[in-house]
């Protein structure tokens, strides 16, 4: 198309400058004299020949063009223009595909927000956090016992539909399962039999099938339910997949029979149950994704802030019984925001994930150490040089039952490339600061009040040893408690990038 | 097209959409293009013709012109008859109907399968897509969505949605025609409160 456009460009700049030329043989005064150009007569309306008063003289056997006139120069000037706007606008043969825009997204959030507050005056036991636990171990188990007999003990968590899912599959197995983001998508408490949730889960997986590996990412929507009036179970039932009625891990049969109290768990009457799942999306996964240094976007957002933010701080306050909430968010905004993510970065950047698990939720280290694992497999290091805060920002604070968290917004920059260990550049700049801006949401059990000393990083809060002997579990291998759950102390939940973000 | 596609409209459009799903089994996907085609072929025979109607003229006319003039007005020529048969009139002008519609299928049929309409479980996928330049409207309904709707149910839905053409404003009428399907695949498919929606919300079709 640039093509067509430069030929005709070049051959009307070209037709016009031989008009002109020829106009102006003795520099300056046409060889018509004053007359127009359209003044000539042929000699004849249907011959073809040199008008007799310049060919022979002049000596200009070419002959003299006799249409340059004004409206010439703008039929053609139209001409382009036609051309420029018909072929960009033939650019514009991509597909518009219905999607949500920015209002639907907000008024959906709304109806979100509304949806779950119906629930959690219904069910005071409702958290969110503690529900995304629950997910979380499902999911896992889900894959890992995909083709293994002991799928049958999710029983009470599947539909009878569900449970028979994997058994025409293939003798594959899946593990390192990383569950990235888990978007809260719909909550219906409107019916009157049941309850439902919907979400939208960003997982990868590898799946080893007859000796090949592959490794996935998939986003699956997962649709959850349970009887309405149910109350949410404790989170010690919450976090882990056991039965509702005796705590036991889960160890059921096909019919949902707790082989450890003999109870029969049905689908819903106590627990939440996975009704329906679609998957949405399915990319194999490769290591080169692990360099894509993509530009930041959302960076210039706006913070999303809680509509009700200064009535949760006053709530928050009433909690723990404060009477300025500055004071708090200053020693927050430093110990806590300030040294976790400080923290936790440095440790990231020297590929030391241990040192920090006690600063991290279950899921989030399990996410993270899998991608730090694929760095030490290539011996690579992502590098985050120079790393400062330049602004925090308080974005959300939800307060239930067992957990208070935090949601702050973080803007830092940072010298951020990846090199292999003998200092090659794999990706990234050392010469180019990188601004961005994350959303960390910070999760701690309710009845935890801050210490008045500064809570140091490398202790364990429970017992104050060493942080040097955390399990992957995240207990303490001192005084063996699992710090991981915000029991004790300020836990980093989620880390949110802008564009993922919504209130 | 891009006139058409204001933010209000993609809002309203969603807004509807859901509003279909929320009563009733259906998947909507609404897709709209500015072609289903590219018609090469019929810019390069009016620029041909053109190229070549200017040449007998320059060549033939009482008038006189130079050499550049022969060499470039042809060239010009071409390129404006390429340009004007960009012009979507100008193109249903010169395409038979039944080769307009044809390629409408086609990529009606493309844009279901990229965009995986047909991965719902109860096969119950709709795509509605909106071809500006053939003016045309194509409804294809996956396996299972085609069966839970008598065939003259079908027939009536389609020319229904086909008539948004005449108005002057085809986004509005589109609109107020998907609107008016809510009450019908509420009848033929009303929804549980186990129903979910299997299909993405932002569909990524590369084609």
């Amino acid at each position: 198309m640039r093509i067509i456009i430069l030929a005709l460009v070049f051959s009307l700049s070209q037709s016009m400058g031989i008009d002109l030329a020829e106009a102006r043989p003795g520099g300056g005064h046409s060889s018509f004299g004053h007359s127009s150009p359209f003044s000539y007569e042929p000699s004849s309306p249907n011959s073809f020949s040199y008008p007799p008063s310049i060919s022979p003289q002049y000596g200009y056997g070419n002959g003299v063009v006799i249409s340059n006139s004004p409206i010439t120069m703008i039929f053609f000037l139209l001409l382009i223009i036609i051309i420029i706007l018909v072929l960009k606008n033939q650019n514009s043969t991509q597909s518009f595909t219905a999607e949500p825009t920015p209002f639907n997204r907000l008024d959906q959030q709304n109806k979100l927000n509304h949806e779950i507050t119906l629930l959690k005056q219904r069910d005071p036991n409702f958290s969110k956090i503690l529900f995304l636990d629950f997910i979380h171990s499902l999911y896992c188990k889900f894959y890992s016992y995909s083709t293994q007999p002991e799928f049958s003990y999710l029983s009470p968590f599947l539909s009878k539909e569900l449970q028979q899912h994997f058994q025409q599959a293939g003798h594959w197995v899946v593990n390192e399962i990383v569950v990235n983001a888990i978007h809260w998508q719909e909550v219906n408490t409107q019916d009157n039999e049941i309850e439902s949730i919907c979400l939208v889960i960003d997982a990868n997986y590898t799946l080893h099938l007859k000796a090949k590996h592959t490794r996935y990412a998939v986003t699956e929507r997962w649709l959850f339910y349970r009887r309405k009036g149910l109350l949410s179970a404790e989170p010690e039932k919450m976090q882990t997949l056991c039965c509702p009625y005796c705590g036991a891990p889960a160890h059921f049969t096909d019919s949902g029979l707790c082989e450890h109290c003999g109870n029969t768990v049905h689908q819903g009457e106590q627990q939440w149950y996975l009704g329906k799942r679609a998957v949405l999306k399915t990319t194999a996964l490769e290591t080169d994704e692990l360099v894509s240094y993509s530009p930041e976007e959302g960076t210039q957002l706006v913070t999303i802030k809680q509509p009700d933010l200064d009535q949760q701080i006053l709530v928050f306050q009433q909690l723990h019984a404060r009477t300025d909430w500055h004071d708090f968010w200053a020693v927050f905004s430093k110990e806590t925001v300030t040294s976790y993510f400080l923290a936790i970065y440095s440790s990231w950047s020297r590929r030391e994930w241990q040192t920090v698990r006690h600063l991290l939720s279950d899921r989030l280290y399990e996410a993270n150490s899998f991608w730090l694992n694929l760095y030490t497999q290539q011996n690579w290091f992502n590098r985050l040089d120079d790393l400062k805060i330049s602004q925090i920002e308080l974005a959300k604070i939800e307060i239930d039952r067992f957990y208070e968290a935090i949601t702050v917004r973080i803007f830092a920059s940072c010298y951020d490339y990846t090199e292999d260990e003998k200092g090659i550049l794999i990706g990234g700049s050392k010469r180019r600061l990188r601004r961005y801006s994350e959303y960390w949401t910070f999760v701690r059990r309710i009845g935890v009040e801050q210490q008045q000393t500064p809570y140091s990083l490398t202790q364990c809060p429970q017992c104050g040893a060493p942080a040097d002997n955390m399990g992957q579990t995240g207990e303490c291998g001192y005084c063996g408690s699992k710090i991981s759950t915000g029991k004790f102390s300020w836990v980093l939940f989620l880390i949110m990038q802008d564009d993922n973000y919504s209130e | 097209m891009k006139k058409a596609l204001t933010n209000e409209f993609k809002t309203k459009l969603w807004q509807t959409i859901k509003a279909i799903e929320k009563t009733s089994q259906i998947e909507v996907v609404v897709i709209v293009r500015n072609r289903s085609a590219d018609y090469h072929d019929v810019s390069l025979t009016w620029g041909i013709i053109s190229a070549f109607t200017s040449f007998a003229y320059v060549i033939f006319a009482p008038e006189f012109y130079t050499d550049w003039a022969v060499f470039c007005l042809p060239i010009i020529a071409f390129s404006g008859g390429y340009a004007v048969a960009h012009i979507h009139p100008v193109i249903r002008f010169s395409v038979k109907k039944s080769r307009l519609l044809k390629n409408v299928e086609i990529m009606a049929r493309a844009l279901f399968q990229k965009g995986g309409v047909q991965h719902t479980q109860a096969k119950i996928g709709l795509l509605i897509y909106c071809s500006w330049l053939e003016k045309t409207v194509y409804l294809l309904p996956d396996k299972g969505l085609e069966m839970a709707l008598p065939q003259s149910e079908w027939q009536e839905l389609r020319t229904e949605f086909q008539r948004i053409f005449n108005h002057r404003q085809p986004n509005i009428r589109l609109l107020e025609q998907l609107a008016k399907t809510q009450l019908i695949f509420n009848h033929y498919l009303p929804a549980s409160a186990k129903s979910m929606n299997e299909l993405p919300d932002i569909m990524e079709i590369d084609l």
